[in-house]
């Protein structure tokens, strides 16, 4: 049947109330025009293209609509903003206290808290993005919803990190300065080094997202603690047997060259990234053989 | 000012000039684009049509599908009374705008 993978497109990315007052109707003319034998094939795959970009649209407004009603600011939102205080809150105090070296003034002690703040306030992004992910899969929005909200927090996090980078930066500065703790150490202050780790901020929400829905599938603490625990014991392992394989075999040929931070950033991002999206598509490939097999 | 004032229905002239073509007949929509000569077009058709049902000026059903028919039945659209009748006020109100002003002595 001519157009059938468009279908199967057209119900993937929009809304089956979309799909049928908008999509399904480009697509049946377009399979009658071709059974007629005069169609103008290019004329009208642009004009599908067009459908389905109008659809995408309409469905996505129609999604950000959802994701910030009365209801899911109550059942979503709410939780993530506390996960997110607490997220905030604990961490800035450790790392405030951390940064409390002998030889610190009086002075440091506004650029020692801004800091702390500033790093945790982004650093702590991929909480409540986790928790709203979590939620709102549990309260069935749409997969289009989530994947929207994910990139727009990633957006978010990325243009957040950014726009305080030069407040942390000079905070960083005089307490490098003031103390020269090797934690204020050079790359910490390297303008492309915290460029590349802020955008790298954002794009890390993705993974912790995948995680998210895979956690919010299961029932009860205990197995959403299960999950996390079999998640980091499957990263050590990957980690462990990466070490093994590809570090030490290199450094036994002589050619290995320590990773730059940007590069060791983004082999993290990538890793926990191939991991999740392995972790959920097995818990896919499982849901569907028991759907298949309830016994 | 309490805001319980009834909001008029809008329609364009695109979404007149669908009317126009549907009225007394229904039709699909590439017919439409076809029956147009030119001043539909494929990629907005789907749309402007799917708003307009929104809206109530016109309704749709699927045609019965032929035994032999292959693919997705086809999507038929018919004007509504509703349609007509706002297709109508705004004929009437565009026809008295278009009428010149007396000039200026």
């Amino acid at each position: 049947m001519r157009g059938a993978w468009l279908v199967k497109f057209g119900r993937w990315i929009a809304r089956q109330e979309t799909f049928e007052k908008t999509v399904a109707p480009a697509i049946s003319d377009m399979q009658v025009e071709a059974s007629c034998g005069r169609m103008h094939r290019w004329k009208h795959y642009v004009a599908i293209g067009l459908v389905l970009v109008h659809a995408l649209l309409h469905d996505l407004r129609f999604d950000l609509a959802s994701v910030f009603d009365a209801e899911t600011r109550r059942l979503v939102w709410k939780q993530a903003a506390i996960y997110y205080a607490g997220a905030v809150a604990f961490p800035t105090i450790l790392f405030f206290l951390n940064k409390l070296r002998p030889g610190l003034s009086l002075e440091g002690i506004w650029p020692a808290a801004t800091s702390a703040l500033l790093e945790q306030v982004v650093n702590a992004l991929f909480i409540p993005v986790a928790v709203a992910v979590f939620y709102l899969n549990r309260k069935a929005t749409s997969r289009r919803a989530i994947v929207l909200v994910t990139l727009l927090a990633v957006v978010f996090t990325m243009a957040l990190a950014l726009s305080v980078r030069p407040i942390r930066i000079s905070a960083d500065q005089f307490l490098y300065d003031s103390i020269g703790h090797s934690s204020y150490r050079a790359a910490r202050l390297d303008p492309q080094i915290t460029w590349w780790k802020d955008i790298q901020s954002g794009v890390f929400l993705i993974p912790g997202a995948i995680l998210a829905v895979l956690l919010s599938r299961r029932r009860g603490g205990i197995r959403v603690a299960a999950i996390v625990a079999c998640f980091f014991a499957s990263w050590f392992l990957a980690e462990t047997l990466w070490n093994k394989l590809a570090v030490e075999s290199s450094i036994s040929q002589g050619r290995y060259q320590l990773p730059s931070e940007i590069m060791q950033g983004w082999r993290a991002i990538a890793f926990s990234l191939v991991l999740a999206i392995v972790w959920l598509t097995i818990d896919n490939l499982f849901r569907r053989y028991r759907l298949h097999d309830p016994s | 000012m309490a805001n319980n004032a009834v909001r008029l229905p809008s329609i364009s002239s695109i979404e007149s000039l669908i009317i126009d073509l549907l009225h007394g007949e229904e039709r699909y929509g590439l017919e439409l684009v076809e029956a147009s000569s030119r001043q539909l077009k494929r990629g907005t058709i789907y749309v402007t049509l799917s708003r307009m049902e929104t809206k109530g000026f016109i309704a749709s059903r699927q045609e019965e599908p032929h035994p032999a028919a292959i693919g997705l039945p086809r999507r038929m659209y018919r004007v509504t009374p509703y349609g007509l009748k706002v297709h109508k006020a705004y004929k009437l109100l565009r026809e008295a705008l278009a009428l010149k002003p007396v000039a200026a002595h």
